[in-house]
């Protein structure tokens, strides 16, 4: 029904642009629209309780939260990025995809079934009564609190990009303007309110992803089945950079054929990120999150498989936008003389210029009018050669509709699209850090006897606070949205993907081995991302494996190692786990049968 | 209670199963995707193909046939006498 009520306002506004309105109107309208929608969702689902707060009751019905869980993780940055990856880095885009996509199926054969049989809501609600005693839980909170805090401030900046660029505010505006949006659908309703406005987001995202490639790919090719069509767009290209090599034209490296793997990333450093990313997703804390909010062990691998399904339908889009984008450039663009392009990419003008920094540039000149651009390139006749043409890979998915001439209505959509990608994820991540603050830190460490009223209250207070400190560090800036990415899956992986694969699977787990395990994989790995990262310290190479270096993306394929090394072998030298813990695991690797725990309380009812 | 005997025998095959299958579509394709680019499949070069699409509908067919096998497996227990549980 949502999804009806959007194509018809899509429709509305196609046909109120038609009639000349301005686009200004048109996005604002687009932008209130979605706006309110989140909001009367979030207001709806308001709630009192504990168990809606941090895990929406778990009675969330498994399609719903497939969706739910996909608009949670199609990032802004995947959103926005993803096409981007395909465009520059060609084949190697195909390690982001698969990385993405596979850590679920480690998700649902090893992890996630296993933490709602527990009966976890937060994943260190596992590690406290896996390992015994209050503080064991910590080292998984201050992991899950680095993964995940990072994560939220690559999400902030790119809503800062966005709406700046979408909305034409203040980078500073925008981030607070994200802010409010947060605070409206989730305060009130917590994970119930976030499960139920990241449908709605998921129905708008998947709409502005899907439509205008759809729409392009009817136009281009005749037949509106993008992940299908663009084989057939990817030959022409090949056959058009073979006339080129041909007759001479210089193809270095900016639009390199996209077929061929090892292109920037060798062998090793392909497989090494693709092994991270699924680490990483398959014990990412906010995924885990909304996998405790399914109805049972059979709704969470149901929960699992609908996420999947809805993931992998934007996942193998992304590469046709890419494809359909390098033809267009071929096409219209590469191989005619300067003195063409106002007549037939006027786009170009229009994206040139933004946030200061030069988005479209032509033989080295930002794109911003056609006089710069004869004076960078020589002279009127100078033809151009794809070389000369450089795109930021960042605009390539909001500028879409602007290359392929489809009208203004499908760039407010896509801008649409993008906003609630963002959101999405920043609600999921927000609810995650409040709910490891506010149940495990408030309620389970300090003041274990608060009154659920209290705690309610404490949790509220926690997620403004955070809220406020992540926009307050959004604007210093602290670093690139792919450096942040990075960061923060290698940091997830490394910490939590070795404990919690042993603590469910190996019942001689100990403590003492758990803990060191933990500590040396996430140290290692930050220790890899810091000097790298900030100090400038050169990449680690293994010889005869990768001269290239480890990647700084895929700097957890030392610290999840390392990780499983240390918890073996300190577990084997520590006397094994207590008889209760044994029973425990029991119980939880037993097929069907009752949760064990209510948010690591036993027998509690509410 | 001891671990049935079921779960010893489905679980860990199909784990086994699983991520075999994992390795094979995640990282084997990549060895075999120049070669297997002479191939045309659908317009496309077939390794680039099953990298970038078919190994991604691949993980969805892998995951929803593994939850409905041990779905089946977790009510096929949730019957057998003496248990005492209840379904949530």
């Amino acid at each position: 029904m949502y999804l009806t009520g959007l194509l018809i306002f899509v429709v509305v506004l196609g046909i109120l642009e038609q009639m000349g309105i301005p686009d200004k109107f048109i996005t604002w309208s687009f932008v209130f629209f979605a706006g309110m929608s989140f909001t009367i969702v979030g207001f709806l689902s308001r709630t009192m309780k504990l168990a809606e707060f941090y895990v929406a009751g778990q009675n969330v019905p498994a399609v719903y939260n497939g969706m739910a869980t996909a608009a949670s993780w199609i990032s802004g940055a995947i959103f926005v990025g993803l096409a981007g990856i395909f465009y520059s880095k060609g084949h190697d885009g195909i390690a982001w995809v698969t990385g993405w996509t596979g850590g679920f199926v480690l998700t649902i054969t090893l992890i996630a079934p296993a933490l709602r049989k527990f009966g976890a809501w937060t994943v260190s609600d596992f590690l406290e009564a896996r390992f015994g005693g209050k503080y064991a839980g910590l080292p998984g909170i201050i992991v899950l609190l680095t993964c995940s805090f990072t994560y939220l401030i690559a999400q902030m900046t790119a809503m800062g990009i966005v709406a700046s660029r979408f909305l034409g505010m203040e980078f500073s505006t925008a981030v607070f303007f994200g802010l409010a949006g947060i605070l409206l659908c989730s305060l009130l309703g917590g994970m119930r309110a976030v499960t139920w406005t990241q449908v709605a987001q998921y129905i708008v995202l998947a709409v502005a992803y899907l439509l205008p490639v759809v729409w392009i790919s009817a136009k281009v090719t005749g037949f509106p089945l993008p992940q299908i069509m663009y084989g057939d767009v990817l030959q022409s290209i090949a056959v058009i950079e073979q006339n080129l090599v041909e007759n001479s034209a210089a193809i270095s490296g900016g639009l390199a054929t996209t077929v061929t793997p090892d292109q920037s990333l060798d062998t090793f450093n392909f497989l090494a990120l693709i092994f991270c990313l699924m680490c990483g997703t398959a014990v990412f804390p906010q995924l885990i999150m909304r996998f405790l909010t399914s109805t049972s062990v059979q709704g969470t691998r149901r929960s699992i498989s609908w996420s999947m399904f809805f993931i992998v339908l934007i996942f193998v889009t992304a590469p046709a936008y890419s494809a359909f984008i390098q033809f267009e450039l071929y096409q219209g663009i590469i191989g005619q003389p300067i003195s063409q392009l106002v007549e037939n990419a006027a786009w170009l003008f229009r994206w040139g210029a933004g946030e200061g920094q030069s988005l479209v540039s032509i033989c080295g000149a930002q794109a911003l009018n056609i006089e710069d651009i004869r004076q960078a390139c020589g002279n009127m006749q100078h033809v151009i050669s794809p070389s000369d043409i450089s795109i930021d890979p960042q605009i390539l998915v909001l500028a879409i509709a602007d290359i392929f001439d489809l009208p203004f209505v499908i760039t407010a959509l896509i801008g649409v699209g993008a906003i609630a990608a963002i959101m999405s994820t920043t609600n999921g991540l927000v609810i995650t850090i409040t709910a490891a603050l506010g149940h495990n830190v408030y309620y389970r460490l300090l003041n274990p006897r608060a009154p659920s009223g209290r705690r309610l209250i404490v949790t509220r207070f926690i997620m403004i606070i955070i809220s406020i400190i992540a926009a307050l560090i959004t604007l210093a800036k602290p670093g690139d949205i792919p450096m942040l990415v990075a960061w923060s899956f290698s940091l997830a992986g490394a910490g939590l993907f070795p404990v919690l694969v042993l603590g469910i699977w190996w019942k001689r787990t100990t403590t003492a081995g758990a803990i060191s395990g933990m500590a040396s994989g996430f140290l290692i790995t930050l220790f890899y991302l810091v000097q790298t990262g900030l100090y400038g310290m050169n990449l680690w190479t293994i010889p005869t494996i990768t001269d290239q270096g480890i990647a700084t993306m895929a700097s957890a394929v030392i610290g999840i190692p390392v990780g499983f090394l240390v918890m073996i072998v300190v577990s084997l030298f520590t006397s094994p786990p207590p008889f209760d813990v044994l029973t425990m695991m029991d119980d939880i690797h037993r097929p069907g049968g009752k949760t064990i725990t209510q948010g690591g309380d036993r027998k509690v009812i509410y | 209670m001891p671990i049935s005997l079921e779960w010893h025998l489905t679980s860990r095959v199909l784990l086994l199963i699983m991520l075999i299958f994992l390795t094979i579509s995640g990282f084997g394709i990549h060895f075999f995707t120049v070669d297997l680019n002479d191939i045309e499949f659908l317009g496309f070069p077939l390794g680039y193909f099953i990298a970038s699409q078919g190994a991604l509908w691949g993980f969805v067919i892998l995951v929803c046939w593994f939850a409905s096998r041990q779905n089946a497996l977790d009510d096929e227990n949730e019957i057998a006498p003496g248990r005492g549980s209840q379904r949530q």
